[in-house]
C-alpha cells in the first residue's frame, strides 16, 4: 500500500503530467492538509473494506480504493481541476512502483461529486471535487 | 421449442417472488454490519483521543448516526433495489453524515458507507445464492 501511495504522489508531482499547480505546495496530502495550506490542493484517503484477490499461484492482486479530494475557494477552478485529474487518471495505463510491481489501469467508481462547505459566518465557502478510484496491484507472495 | 421471451418469462416468474426476501436480507445484513462498526464508543471519556483515526469509521458520540441507519426495499419494473441510507435526528446538522463520509477542509474523512459497500462484494453474491436456494 505504501509503495502505491508513494508512486501516486510522485505521479501527481511529475511536471510532465501538468498537475503540479493544483496539488498544493507539498501535496498531495494524506487525509487532510495542514492548517493554512494555500489553495488549490489535493488530499487522498484510503477507503477500507476491500479484500484482496487471492490466487493459488504465487501472485495475487492487492486492491485499493482511494478518494481524491480537490479543494479551492473558486468553484470553477475545482470543476476544472477535477476534470483534469479525472482525465489523467482515466487514461493511466499503469504505475510502476519502486520494486517494479505494477498497478493495473485504475477504475473510476463514481462520477465526480462536488461539495460546497461553509467555513465562516460571512458565507465564505470552500469547494471540493471528489474522485474515487480503485487500483489493483499485482503482487508476488513471498515464497 | 422455446423462444427467448418464453425463457425470460419463466425465469422472471420463478425469480420475482424470491426477490423481495433477498433484497430485504441484503439490506438488513448491510445495515447491521454498518451499525456494528459505528458502535465503538468514543474513548474521550477515558482520557484518550476523541476522534477515530482518519479513514476509519467514526466513533459513536451522540449515537445519532448509528440510530439513523436504515434500509428500504423498492420493487419496480426497473431494477429493484435495497437502498441503504442514514439520517440525523431532528436538530442535528443534516450534512454531518456526508461530511463524516467524505471529509471537510478541517476534518479527515471517516468513511462508513463505502467500506460497507466494498465488504458487500463478497457477502451479496453469497446471499443471492442462498436466497435462490443455491
Amino acid at each position: 500500500m505504501q509503495k502505491l501511495l508513494t508512486s501516486l504522489c510522485n505521479w501527481f508531482k511529475d511536471t510532465s503530467n501538468g498537475m503540479t499547480t493544483l496539488i498544493g505546495a507539498a501535496g498531495p496530502y494524506l487525509d487532510i492538509a495542514p492548517e493554512g495550506t494555500d489553495f488549490p490542493y489535493v488530499t487522498y484517503t484510503v477507503i477500507g473494506g476491500l479484500p484482496n484477490w487471492q490466487g493459488f499461484t504465487t501472485t495475487y492482486v492487492a486492491r485499493c480504493h482511494l478518494q481524491f479530494t480537490l479543494r479551492d475557494v473558486v468553484a470553477d477552478t475545482v470543476a476544472t481541476n477535477t476534470e483534469l485529474v479525472a482525465s489523467k487518471l482515466d487514461v493511466l495505463g499503469s504505475l510502476t512502483m519502486t520494486d517494479g510491481e505494477l498497478t493495473r489501469r485504475p477504475i473510476r467508481i463514481e462520477e465526480p461529486r462536488f461539495v460546497a462547505e461553509p467555513i465562516d459566518e460571512n458565507g465564505q465557502r470552500v469547494y471540493a471535487g471528489i474522485l474515487e478510484y480503485r487500483f489493483n496491484v499485482q503482487r508476488t507472495r513471498g515464497v | 421449442m422455446f423462444d427467448d421471451d418464453d425463457i425470460k418469462g419463466s425465469v422472471m416468474r420463478w425469480l420475482m417472488p424470491k426477490l423481495p426476501g433477498i433484497l430485504d436480507a441484503i439490506g438488513r445484513e448491510t445495515v447491521a454490519d454498518i451499525k456494528a462498526r459505528l458502535s465503538t464508543p468514543c474513548p474521550a471519556y477515558h482520557g484518550e483521543g476523541k476522534h477515530s483515526p482518519p479513514g476509519q469509521e467514526p466513533y459513536m458520540e451522540s449515537g445519532a448516526l448509528v440510530h439513523g441507519m436504515k434500509y428500504q426495499v423498492e420493487m419496480s419494473d426497473t431494477p429493484s433495489v435495497a437502498i441503504i441510507s442514514t439520517r440525523t435526528w431532528e436538530g442535528d446538522n443534516p450534512n454531518v453524515p456526508f461530511f463524516l463520509e467524505y471529509g471537510t477542509k478541517r476534518m479527515a474523512p471517516r468513511p462508513y458507507m463505502r467500506p460497507a459497500r466494498n465488504r458487500g462484494e463478497d457477502r451479496v453474491p453469497r446471499m443471492i445464492r442462498q436466497g435462490l436456494g443455491g
